[in-house]
């Protein structure tokens, strides 16, 4: 939890986002059948669907309230100023912030973009390779270095995905935006490479070896268990999923 | 059903677990991987529940309990480890036994704290499996006297108690977020009228949100940013000899043991209240009624047999309210909840009529589950401490490709995981400031049951209030929820200040 000297201005802020949602809950509940009919049915206030989100409004507003009174009771007003300036002085790309970027943006970019373009198996490498490598050998520098090359990697796909290139890929060949994927992986491990050798330190090779093995041990064991052992259709299957449903179909 | 016929099917359910070698590997395989969950720091019992919740998805309902009560008993036990043996503990119900397990490791009785940890833990279980077996039913029977109005009332009190209680700053941050989460059940067109509710026009929102992914996003990803957030350390695990049982000092502890054990199922009845609070809750009064006090904090046996028999009694607790009423009593048992609803089963006062010796069963698991923790705790402790020695970054990511693969594979909707992580992230900042997430939960799991209740009990009574003061249940209820709401305010303790100070 944050300290107790900044709290209070964050308690603030919280505070004013709740009322604000509380507000609208109140706005969007009173646009709801309160007396008038609905879809043919009598309603009155007491079965009316707004009845509920009313309370939930009216209680988050309350709640917003008190929690805001509290927090200027408690000197909030001086913990917002101690929580700006915490915030003011700090470089947009400081290695905190690159830190947390390279929790998120692997994550979401997997999950908005990837999982709904490219082949399954390959959307998890891409992901692993540079999560577990950044976090495992933990190195300040590999990791913005590397941060920087996965943006870079990732705004290609995004690109391709928002002019949907990704359509005339598939026209072209079906698992093209599938080899751009692994050209990708391919990429990002011989950069990570050639960045370990400004990492100081015995023991980062091995480590590097170490996050290579779980990047793709983890995907072999996950996607045939879940597609075959579960009988899960995968977002997509493209050409590592396919070539393993060949595989397990010949087998069996 | 009388007496006879209860344990008739007590023991035809563990004859037909331990008859069948598939059940009894997913027992013992479960019981591991949950002591492994619970073990390594920054994976959690709910976690682990979540995460096996896909995976029971095409199991059949019996083989899927085995597995998710395996997981959860042994993931509330394996907490111990990271705190005996690096004095990190892997759960926060076993952050009291760092406290005295540390210590004792530190004096080379390593071995002899796992060993206590193991067997006050499989005690616990147990206890709290026979208070399954009595209360379930007798609290079920009174809630089939409950009418709408007192099932409105119950989901109201579940989360203010829990808002009360989980919050580690203002109580009414812990409310608050208790309705946010009714807001989130909200989403979506109304049981009763069918009407689209906060859909904001998107299709996939009206069916309304899941509880599963939310449940995913809430409890799993704030632990994934939040471990990778944070730089690790891996410590070296303390060294370790043999595992000794210690029922010699189990025996010299039974007071201590039959106390945590009520507190632990006591705590874990209340609606969000989790494993980690009664741990403390029975610690600490472990140490005030010691004869030595003193003795806490240097690896004194009582305070590791206090926590360890409370977190787990706590599982047997959480289940009572879950099996009778379908209220959770804790976050894995909110997890569980859903797992019980994927396989078509619906926690609550019908349960036993739709379901009859659906809670013996439970039991049964439970107390076969204590058995396989004791049994590969004992013989397993020494391989699952190497583990210990894996940093989090390692199996970390794979832990939120699993979040991610469970959240789609529940429904087959990528929308879902579209869900999840904004879930995740807003609990992430919530929890940062304060705002607890166990209330939260409550409130999606008892959205839509509030509002169907509230309007239907309204429906009967034509808009009249009167049954909440008429009704002796629904009065009885209103007035704990008033006086839970009144006795946090401000003007209240400064009255009762008052009237202390003048006595």
């Amino acid at each position: 939890m944050m300290d107790n000297s900044k709290l209070r201005g964050a308690d603030l802020i919280t505070s004013f986002l709740f009322f604000l949602l509380g507000v609208w809950i109140l706005f969007e509940s009173f646009k709801m059948p309160l007396r008038d009919s609905y879809a043919g049915v009598n309603s009155a206030w007491y079965v009316s669907p707004a009845l509920m989100p009313l309370i939930i409004g009216t209680a988050i507003i309350l709640l917003a309230l008190t929690i805001f009174v509290h927090a200027m009771k408690h000197g909030g007003k001086e913990a917002l100023k101690v929580l700006w300036a915490s915030r003011i002085g700090k470089k947009l790309l400081s290695d905190g912030n690159i830190r947390y970027a390279s929790v998120l943006l692997p994550l979401i970019a997997m999950v908005y973009m990837n999982l709904t373009m490219v082949d399954f198996f390959l959307t998890l490498v891409l992901y692993l390779s540079f999560t577990i490598s950044v976090f495992y050998i933990d190195d300040t520098k590999f990791m913005r270095s590397t941060f920087y090359f996965y943006t870079v990697e990732m705004a290609i796909l995004l690109v391709i995905s928002i002019v949907k290139l990704d359509v005339v890929f598939a026209s072209i060949f079906t698992y093209l935006l599938d080899i751009i994927a692994l050209l990708m992986i391919v990429a990002l491990t011989i950069w990570m490479k050639l960045q370990l050798r400004k990492v100081p330190g015995e023991k980062v090779n091995r480590k590097f070896r170490h996050a290579m093995l779980m990047t793709y041990i983890a995907p072999l064991f996950l996607v045939p268990i879940f597609r075959y052992a579960l009988r899960i259709p995968l977002p997509v299957e493209g050409g590592i999923v396919n070539l393993m449903s060949l595989v397990y179909y010949t087998l069996r | 059903m009388n007496l006879v016929q209860q344990f008739g099917i007590f023991f035809s359910n563990i004859f037909s677990i331990i008859s069948s070698p598939s059940l009894l590997l997913i027992l013992f395989g479960s019981t591991l991987m949950g002591i492994i969950f619970g073990a390594l720091p920054g994976l959690t019992a709910t976690l682990g529940v979540a995460l096996l919740t896909t995976l029971t998805y095409s199991m059949s309902t019996q083989a899927a309990l085995v597995a998710l009560m395996g997981i959860y008993v042994g993931a509330v036990y394996g907490g111990s480890y990271g705190s005996i043996m690096l004095n990190i503990p892997g759960t926060a119900s076993a952050a009291a036994t760092a406290l005295e397990g540390y210590p004792m490791a530190l004096r080379g009785e390593a071995g002899k704290a796992l060993g206590l940890t193991t067997t006050a833990s499989a005690l616990g279980t147990i206890v709290g499996m026979t208070f399954v077996v009595i209360f379930t039913p007798l609290i079920a029977a009174l809630a089939m006297q409950f009418t709408s109005f007192e099932f409105f009332l119950l989901a109201f009190f579940g989360i203010l108690i829990s808002g009360s209680i989980s919050c580690p700053d203002t109580v009414q941050k812990g409310w608050i977020t208790g309705f946010l989460g009714l807001f989130i059940a909200m989403v979506g067109r109304d049981q009763l009228q069918v009407y689209p509710r906060f859909t904001l026009g998107m299709m996939q929102l009206e069916s309304g949100i899941e509880v599963v992914p939310v449940l995913i996003g809430a409890f799993g990803i704030p632990q994934i940013i939040q471990v990778l957030k944070d730089r690790q350390v891996t410590a070296e695990p303390a060294k370790i000899e043999k595992i000794i049982p210690s029922f010699g000092t189990i025996g010299r502890n039974v007071k201590h043991i039959v106390r945590s054990a009520l507190i632990g199922v006591g705590i874990g009845a209340v609606p969000g209240i989790g494993e980690d609070i009664a741990a403390w809750v029975s610690y600490g009064t472990a140490k005030k009624s010691s004869k030595f006090p003193e003795k806490y904090g240097t690896g004194f046996e009582e305070g590791i047999v206090a926590s360890e028999v409370a977190n787990n009694s706590c599982i047997g607790g959480a289940m009572i309210p879950l099996l009778s009423m379908g209220i959770p009593g804790s976050p894995p048992a909110a997890m569980l909840l859903g797992a019980l609803m994927l396989h078509g089963v619906a926690p609550g006062p019908m349960l036993e009529i739709e379901q009859p010796g659906f809670t013996i069963g439970i039991s049964a698991i439970l107390l076969l589950a204590s058995m396989a923790m004791w049994i590969v705790g004992m013989l397993l402790a020494k391989q699952v401490v190497k583990l210990l020695k894996v940093p989090p970054a390692l199996f970390m990511p794979v832990v939120a490709v699993l979040c991610l693969i469970g959240s789609y594979a529940l429904g087959l909707k990528v929308f879902n995981l579209y869900l999840m992580i904004p879930m995740g992230i807003l609990t992430y900042y919530l929890t940062n400031m304060g705002y607890p997430i166990p209330p939260l939960v409550i409130g999606v799991i008892l959205g839509s049951m509030a509002d169907a209740n509230l309007r239907r009990g309204l429906m009967v009574s034509q808009g009249s209030l009167a049954p909440f003061f008429t009704r002796p249940v629904a009065l009885i209820l209103l007035l704990i929820i008033v006086f839970t709401f009144v006795s946090n305010t401000g003007i209240y303790k400064r009255l009762l200040a008052k009237i202390l100070r003048k006595a």
